[in-house]
């Protein structure tokens, strides 16, 4: 059982593995790390401005960062 | 074979993750893109009309960025690359993996600590239920059919809990071979990549709210990038409340379960051999959870804490104020990353490996799965009454 980390289907083995990390936990680590980055980033860019201007007019395709859309049961 | 370390080959990773961002931007455009009038293929399939609809492609098919990007995925290893992802681009869709963990983790942004405790629980109730019916129906067919015990121990966590890692996770404890692994991720693959493009559809027939549908992907799917994408290919939208919100924190419930899921079938096998045969010392729970447990769930727990605490501002739950501007970036750029994990996704989606899977270990998977798939649905349809919004 050579397998490091998970593989695509076909083989064990560093060629066959999707990730480029040693294995799934270094990924988990890597993937916080990138994480921190990021947010870290986007704090560093959105400084002084925490508070939203008025809602932009809706754009084609529907922009992501509109308020929250009723969830109804 | 050496493992070179993962900063040194990342420069290596520069022409694959060129491509997959060149992909994406021919996708979804940019903001005030216009080359020839052209701002994206997803702007161009909204204005074109068919069947004298406007947006016919993205209305009716639910064509979005999540589903082109997993499509041009596939068609470049299945067609375009002649079923292998050549050298110079597999570093960088090796980084697809990495992008949808990072983004997962970002999703806690989407979550109080409350909504995790009222959801989760919830959550838990039903994860566990199913992951437990999963695991008894494996192992009985397993039985039924006659097939291998290591075989039926690696299947029963592929089907259980989120496919490929469970599968991987499970190997080692059951004996499995390499090749027992590639069949369980061939038929929960091939299972998934069915599911992951048919569910939009089912869900928006039968008129489910996000809640619905995220409860029951989350539940039903097997994999837990193909959960992912079924939920934004449902609806794109990234924000508390949607699908992917839904989705991703039953997934991640699932996800959790791992190391326990390994424990049961581990004692499973090893209490059905012969105490001759036993060589390797059977791990306990303590020592799974250290090895097993995905510590990225860690990070997104952390995301969680830091917005119930209000660190990145206001998260524009409903009737409360709106979003601040970190949470809108922050869920802007989330898309941006789930999109790249995904067309690198369609890349790992090989129709010559799936077609590895086959005999009684498929026959299990698809009884299995189908199960599952359609139960989880009647599941949340009886219970919708009872399912807690965020």
């Amino acid at each position: 059982m050579a397998k490091t980390g998970s593989e695509t289907v076909g083989a064990a083995g560093e060629k066959s593995k999707m990730t480029l990390f040693k294995d799934d936990r270094a990924e988990d680590i890597g993937a916080i790390v990138l994480a921190t980055i990021v947010i870290a980033i986007i704090l560093l860019m959105t400084m002084g401005k925490t508070t939203s201007p008025p809602a932009p007019a809706p754009a084609s395709p529907p922009a992501v960062t509109a308020p929250a859309a009723p969830v109804t049961k | 074979m050496s493992d070179t370390g993962f900063f040194r080959k990342l420069p290596s990773a520069i022409p694959g993750l060129a491509l997959i961002i060149i992909t994406l931007v021919l996708i979804r455009g940019y903001p005030g893109m216009d080359i020839g009038g052209f701002k994206g293929i997803e702007a161009w399939m909204g204005a074109q009309v068919l069947f004298d609809q406007k947006g016919w492609l993205i209305k009716v098919l639910h064509l979005n960025y999540i589903l082109l990007g997993i499509i041009c995925g596939l068609l470049y290893r299945n067609l375009i690359f002649g079923g292998e992802i050549p050298a110079i681009f597999s570093d960088g869709f090796k980084l697809s993996r990495l992008m949808i963990k990072t983004g997962i983790i970002l999703l806690g942004s989407l979550y109080t600590v409350q909504a995790i405790v009222q959801l989760g629980a919830f959550a838990i109730f039903l994860i566990g239920g199913f992951v437990l019916l999963t695991i008894a129906m494996v192992l009985w067919l397993g039985k039924v059919f006659g097939i291998d015990r290591s075989m039926t121990g690696v299947l029963a966590n592929a089907l259980s809990i989120c496919g490929v890692s469970a599968a991987v996770a499970t190997a080692p404890a059951v004996e499995g071979k390499a090749s027992q692994v590639a069949y369980a991720i061939a038929t929960i693959l091939g299972f998934g990549v069915l599911t992951m493009f048919i569910s939009p559809f089912i869900g928006h027939a039968l008129g489910l709210t996000d809640l619905q549908y995220g409860a029951w992907i989350g539940t039903g799917i097997l994999n837990s990038g193909q959960v992912l994408a079924g939920a934004l290919a449902f609806n794109p939208k990234v924000e508390p409340g949607s699908a992917v919100s839904v989705a991703e924190i039953w997934n991640i419930m699932r996800v959790i379960s791992i190391p326990f899921a390994v424990f049961i079938v581990t004692v499973w096998y090893w209490t059905g051999k012969e105490a001759q045969e036993s060589k390797t010392a059977r791990k306990g729970l303590g020592t799974l959870l250290v090895e097993k447990f995905p510590v990225f769930v860690i990070g997104f727990m952390v995301v969680v804490l830091l917005t119930s605490l209000g660190a990145f501002g206001d998260v524009g739950l409903k009737g409360g104020p709106p979003a601040s501007e970190t949470i809108k970036m922050l869920r802007n750029w989330m898309q941006w990353i789930f999109g790249f994990g995904l067309v690198g996704l369609g890349g790992y989606i090989s129709f010559r490996e799936l077609s590895q899977a086959g005999g009684a270990p498929l026959k299990i998977g698809i009884i299995v799965g189908a199960t599952k798939y359609i139960l989880a649905l009647i599941v949340v349809l009886i219970i919708k009454d009872y399912l807690v919004s965020i």
